[in-house]
């Protein structure tokens, strides 16, 4: 797990300045995306999955991470992009997202690099693709285009106005 | 410090927390007196006044008013201190008999109380306080007035009520500094001050908040008098002294003598704490005492390094809070004590004075004093003696502050010449001449006057070995009934105290007589003064007069010399005329010197007042000697004097040492790392339960095992062949054939093996004794962390004694409240969460269930209802029921209702029966009330309570039975944290099934099972059962979900037998297909909700042995959706 070491490494020398941010980016389909790296808390393997009815289907499952039981969100599935089989390079990045721990399955996980803020750039508007309106900006780098993702607005959405509405609305058709 | 808030947020919102918490307690010590007021105003006592055990419960809420009031008034609620102060007000007057409290001023009490609660709430939801209560306010006001006691009237003679007074004027005080923009009136000038009759009292004990009784506030000025000339008594006839500060103490000062070292104690007498309420705060004052005073100690240390100009404000808080706790549970020294603290700080403050080095100094002495004080009453021993000298020399510290300011002006002189010629003259008696001059107290009245010397002189006359000789005086109120007895009464109690002496009238005319005024006694004791009037103060009595007479002069004198020896530090003393003007150390040890030496037969110290007991020499004396030896040892100083000077000069402080219990440390721990170590030992407990497993099947496959036996066969059977083929007879094998040879070294190597097993086989067995006895320690302390979190729930029940007494005042009815099993513990966490449900079943119980008492004596039944609240532990659970014996749910009712509300269709209606009837009272909207009360009828009762216990994993049942009564079963688990579980598998997927949903498990045959409108069904025991499975009734939106169920389908065709696990809820059955059943497991519930959302059908999940993730089923939920037919769409 020699992602997660370098992230602390990097977690623990992090005092970037005010013009700089670090990302921790990570492959899915032909994109490589950047999540900013204090949202990331460890990279895992892929495990065993609980799955879990009633959500819709890019929840993969529960895993137990230590003793705390997190749900797996599938980032291909969320895209909208196919199915892919679990390789050895897919990995489980867990997010920390407004108190909640999250899972996200990526093909890859890349590196984690150090950008300044100069170097994003606004999504362009015409950008059609999946989860466009997750992006926060564009970052040139030297070996192509990096996609910065909203992972709060991501997560959030899907927790608070998913598919099946919000959890009281369920509560109510429930018992009538 | 209202506007001193925006300094320190942190420190406030600490104190907000304090504050909630605190108030939380008092209004249900409110509430609960008030109750037990009512129930006796109730049961025929004609108004209820302060004698007897009404004194002690007046005392009580009128304590807790106080206290309520202390502390809004320090947050700046001023709504909440407003009433509280009212409510006080009512206390006061009615122990006082000023008021008769009856029925209707219980309700306004109540009302009150309630006002205060909403306010209170209002507070803690961050909201602010309310609106004010102007209706409360104003209908107690009118009691007040119609009892003429609008304003607390002079004659206060008891000691609380001086503290009482105290904190008007600390009120006052802070009223002013409110609209004077933070500047006291004080400042004005001490002239003014003197000017009033009470500004003496500024001194001490009243603290500096009497100052300000400059400003005229009518309803101070009256009561000020009394208190000013007790204070003045004291301080005319005593030798002023000032108290050695220790030598290191380099900042001498010339102290503005202002009668500043009489006791700092006077008049402040503390609560029993030995038992009752307080008794049970008392670890949590200690506790909360402790973190205080670190704070406290911390703090100033950290504004000696940087002189934080808010130090004195940051201070002060903490200061306050000490007060609060230590007043809360009746320790009034310390109180006292923490009191001086806070006023020196504010002192400070105001006058912007950076905080000093020797204030600093001083105040750290306090911090330790205090401690001291703590640290002994958490050993069960109440020390008072600790606490004078830090208060002698913070109060000299306050008023050189105080006199900073006009330098050495001749404040004290002003005061004392102003205050000298109102005194009046001590009313004295004969003196004999062996007892020194001793005045008969001003409270004796004319016809006992002449009798008093006549009992001191018995006290010369019949001397015993017990240390001190009272001469004391029982007065009776009037019309108090058999008075002769509770004179028999006095008198015995004096008897257990002590030797009597003298006693008149005589103790054999006391039962005859009718009309008896007074008791008056000598006595010979060993008690301390304030115990002997606390035993005293018996029903009826209303006033207790006590004089040491005789006794304790010697120690006196001899630390007197003590004192006037050479090296001492300021050893100060002087007599009121030459304190006038400031004299130097120097000029001032020969003084001190001779008037300590006449002191003990001059000083007419004994003049004593009712709440002033503590005055004379017992505590007075203890500075001195405190001092002394501070002087002596300065940093064991109270340690000499707490075991010295303190126990051999107070026997009755050590009297009470032995009477207070050790005190249990408490500690106070968030709720959350409990949680967390509560779920930790469930996790333990899970894997020890999986450990058990492996050790047992290990056991099992390393049976004893017959190789070692096969291993000799075979050596023997070797032999026997070699022995055939050789023909050798005897001897080993040694040149056989290479085969026989390879065989026999194998077989050898085969036992080594074997030796091997049988040691691990040992070894086995030792882990399973070291597992077994994991096994018990791990049981331990689930125990152990499960009882920490556990609490009574008593408390619970009785709030609802004031439900159903509200209940029954506006509804007429009659309703006795039984409650049972209030011993019975509970997870803290439930208990929190069971009030709401428990107030809706018990509104019911009242509202609906219970009829009026004319139609249940029209019924054949006793016209008083009952309402049975019970709790006991059942196996696993605890159970809960709410029951009453009223007219039971009307089957009719509901019915109608429920077609009414579009629930069923007419044809439903009729189709169920009565029990299936009785369950839609769950239903959410359905409320059967023809009328809707103020109390219950909204509708929105009872699927709140189910929702409420089952989110608890819990379950509630119902029972009726029309005209017989109705009962609700509330069973919940012992711990929220683990659930005994069932564990299945369907296809790959392991769920988790409650054990206590589950009816049975039963195999059928394919065959067994019928379609019925689609929906397959069996028959289990006659009872028809639809069958559902998880595939079906969940949504399995998983992209490859395909394969589940034709997976599932195509196993469960292949087998021949089918799985059901039976389900209920609420009577309803379903029997869930399973592939198979797995075990019983102990599991700790995993939220869903923690990190994702929660999921309908699933009460969460759970970690398995293995690691893996197990989801928990819902049971209710999925009967509910199997009912609905299968198929909700999410």
């Amino acid at each position: 797990m020699s992602a997660t070491e370098t992230l602390t490494k990097v977690h623990g020398r992090k005092q970037e300045g005010a013009g700089t941010m670090q990302l921790v980016s990570f492959q899915l389909g032909q994109e490589e995306y950047g999540v900013e790296i204090t949202k990331v808390q460890e990279i895992i393997l892929m495990g065993e999955i609980t799955r879990v009815p009633q959500t819709p289907p890019y929840i993969k499952g529960l895993i137990n991470l230590r003793s705390t039981v997190i749900p797996i969100v599938d980032l291909r599935l969320r895209f909208g992009l196919p199915e892919q089989p679990t390789t050895d390079e897919t990995r489980i990045m867990v997010v920390n997202v407004r108190g909640k721990t999250v899972g996200i399955v990526v093909d890859a996980v890349n590196e984690v690099l150090r950008i300044s803020r100069d170097q994003i750039a606004p999504p362009p508007p015409a950008v059609a693709g999946p989860g466009r309106e997750y992006l926060t900006g564009l970052v040139r780098l030297n070996k192509g285009l990096l996609i910065l993702l909203d992972i709060d607005k991501l997560l959030d959405e899907e927790q608070v106005s998913g598919p099946f509405g919000s959890v009281s609305e369920n509560a109510e058709s429930f018992v009538n | 410090m209202a506007d001193g808030s925006a300094y320190h947020d942190e420190m406030m919102a600490e104190l907000l927390g304090d504050f909630l918490d605190e108030s939380g307690h008092l209004l249900s010590r409110l509430n609960e007196t008030l109750l037990a007021v009512d129930q006796m105003l109730r049961e025929g006592a004609e108004g209820f006044g302060p004698t007897g055990a009404g004194g002690e419960m007046l005392n009580e809420m009128f304590r807790a008013a106080h206290s309520l009031k202390g502390l809004s008034g320090m947050l700046g609620f001023h709504r909440i201190n407003q009433l509280t102060h009212r409510m006080e007000n009512v206390f006061d007057a009615a122990r006082k008999g000023q008021l008769q409290l009856d029925l209707a001023a219980v309700d306004i009490l109540f009302r009150a109380v309630d006002s205060l609660a909403e306010q209170i709430d209002s507070i803690r939801r961050g909201e602010g306080e309310g609106p004010a209560p102007e209706a409360i306010l104003g209908a107690i006001s009118q009691l007040l007035q119609q009892a003429g006691a609008e304003r607390p009237i002079g004659s206060q003679r008891d000691a609380e009520a001086i503290l009482s007074q105290l904190s008007h004027a600390e009120e006052i005080v802070n009223e002013a500094i409110r609209q004077f923009g933070g500047d006291r009136l004080v400042e004005e000038g001490p002239e003014e001050a003197a000017a009033c009759p009470g500004a003496e009292v500024g001194a001490e004990p009243l603290g500096d908040g009497a100052g300000c009784f400059a400003s005229p506030k009518a309803d101070l000025g009256e009561t000020v008098p009394t208190a000013a000339i007790n204070t003045s008594q004291s301080q005319r006839v005593e030798p002023v002294e000032a108290v050695a500060a220790p030598e290191e103490h380099t900042a001498r000062r010339t102290i503005p003598a202002a009668g500043q070292a009489e006791d700092p104690f006077a008049g402040v007498v503390d609560d029993d704490i030995s038992g009752g309420l307080a008794a049970n705060y008392l670890p949590i004052f200690v506790d909360e005492a402790r973190s205080s005073l670190d704070e406290l100690h911390e703090a100033l240390l950290s504004c000696e390094e940087d002189g934080d100009p808010h130090a004195a404000e940051k201070l002060m808080v903490i200061a306050h809070r000490l007060k609060g706790a230590a007043a809360a549970v009746g320790l009034r020294r310390a109180a006292k004590l923490a009191h001086l603290a806070e006023d020196f700080l504010q002192t400070l403050s105001e006058k912007r004075h950076p905080l000093e080095p020797n204030h600093v100094e001083a105040l750290l002495h306090v911090v330790d004093a205090l401690r001291n004080y703590v640290d002994k009453l958490a050993g069960g021993i109440q020390d008072n003696a600790v606490l004078c000298e830090p208060a002698v020399r913070l109060s000299q510290q306050t008023k050189l502050l105080e006199h900073a300011e006009a330098s050495c002006g001749p404040v004290g002189h002003t005061s004392i010449q102003a205050q000298l010629p109102d005194n009046p003259t001590p009313v004295g008696g004969a003196h004999s001449s062996a007892l020194g001059k001793r005045p008969v107290p001003e409270e004796v009245p004319e016809e006992f006057r002449s009798l008093w010397d006549q009992a001191a002189s018995c006290l010369v006359a019949r001397p015993f070995e017990m240390r001190i000789g009272y001469v004391g005086l029982v007065l009776f109120g009037k019309q108090v009934q058999l008075v002769g007895l509770k004179a028999r009464l006095v008198l015995e109690k004096l008897a257990s105290l002590g030797e009597v002496v003298y006693c008149h009238p005589p103790g054999e005319c006391l039962e005859e007589a009718e009309n008896v005024a007074g008791l008056l006694f000598a006595c010979w004791s060993d008690a301390a003064p304030e115990v002997i009037r606390r035993q005293l103060s018996v029903g009826g009595v209303h006033q207790v007069v006590i004089c040491r007479v005789v006794g304790e002069a010697s120690p006196a004198a001899e630390l007197s010399q003590e004192f006037s020896e050479p090296g001492g530090a300021i050893s100060a003393a002087h007599t009121p005329g030459i304190s006038a003007s400031p004299v130097d150390d120097a000029k001032r040890s020969p003084e001190a010197k001779s008037t300590r030496e006449e002191s003990p037969v001059g000083r007419p110290g004994n003049v004593s007042t009712a709440g002033n007991l503590t005055g004379p020499k017992g505590t007075e004396l203890v500075p001195r000697a405190e001092a002394q030896a501070s002087r002596g040892v300065p940093s064991r100083s109270a340690q000499k004097v707490g075991d010295g000077v303190g126990r051999e000069t107070h026997p009755g402080g050590a009297r009470s040492s032995t009477g207070t219990a050790q005190v249990g440390e408490t500690l106070r721990v968030d709720i959350e790392r409990l949680d967390e170590l509560m779920n930790l030992t469930g996790e333990l407990v899970i894997q020890r339960a999986r450990l058990n497993q492996l050790v047992e099947s290990l056991r099992a496959k390393m049976a004893e095992s017959a190789m070692a036996q096969t291993i000799r066969s075979l050596r023997e059977l070797i032999a026997r062949m070699h022995r055939n083929g050789s023909q050798v007879t005897a001897g080993p094998i040694t040149h056989g054939s290479s085969q026989t040879q390879t065989i026999w070294n194998l077989l050898e190597e085969l036992e080594a093996e074997q030796r091997q097993w049988v040691d691990l086989r040992a070894v086995t067995n030792e882990l399973r004794v070291s597992v077994h006895q994991l096994d018990r320690i791990t049981d331990r302390l689930q125990q152990t962390v499960m009882n920490t979190r556990m609490v009574p729930i008593g408390p619970l029940f009785h709030r609802f004694k004031r439900v159903v007494r509200d209940l029954v005042r506006s509804s007429g009815k009659q309703i006795r409240l039984v409650i049972n099993g209030e011993k019975t513990e509970l997870d803290k966490r439930m208990i929190d969460e069971l009030t709401d449900p428990l107030i809706h079943l018990v509104r019911n119980a009242a509202d609906h269930g219970i009829e009026p008492p004319e139609e249940r004596v029209r019924r054949g039944k006793p016209a008083e209802g009952t309402l049975l609240l019970e709790a006991c532990h059942k196996g696993n659970a605890i159970v809960i029921r709410v029951s009453d014996d009223g007219r039971g749910l009307d089957a009719e009712k509901i019915r109608r209702k429920a077609v009414e509300k579009g629930f069923l269709t007419p044809a439903e209606a009729e189709r169920l029966s009565p029990q299936e009837i009785y369950q839609l009272i769950w239903r959410p909207g359905l409320s059967t009330a023809e009328k809707v009360t103020e109390i219950s009828g909204r509708g929105m009762g009872m699927d709140i309570v189910k929702a409420k216990i089952e989110a608890l994993n819990g379950s509630v049942e119902l029972h009726t039975e029309p005209g017989v009564g109705t009962t609700f079963t509330i069973k919940l688990p012992l711990t929220l944290a683990i659930l005994p579980s069932l564990l299945v598998r369907v296809t790959q997927n392991t769920f988790a099934i409650p054990v206590d949903t589950i009816v049975e498990i039963v195999q059928l045959a394919h065959s067994d099972i019928a379609t019925v409108q689609g929906v397959p069904t069996a028959i289990v025991r006659g009872r028809v059962i639809p069958i559902c499975r998880l595939q079906e009734l969940f949504i399995w939106n998983y992209g490859a979900f395909g394969e589940f169920s034709r997976g599932q389908g195509a196993e469960a065709q292949g087998t021949d037998r089918v799985t059901l696990v039976i389900l209920a809820d609420r009577h309803r059955e379903i029997g869930l297909h399973v592939d198979h059943v797995i075990g019983e497991e102990d599991l700790v519930i995993k939220s869903l909700a923690d990190n994702y959302r929660n999921i309908p059908g699933l009460t969460g999940a759970s970690i398995l042995g293995d690691g893996s993730v197990a989801l928990i089923l819902d049971v209710a939920a999925l009967v509910e959706m199997a009912s609905g037919g299968g198929g909700v769409r999410w």
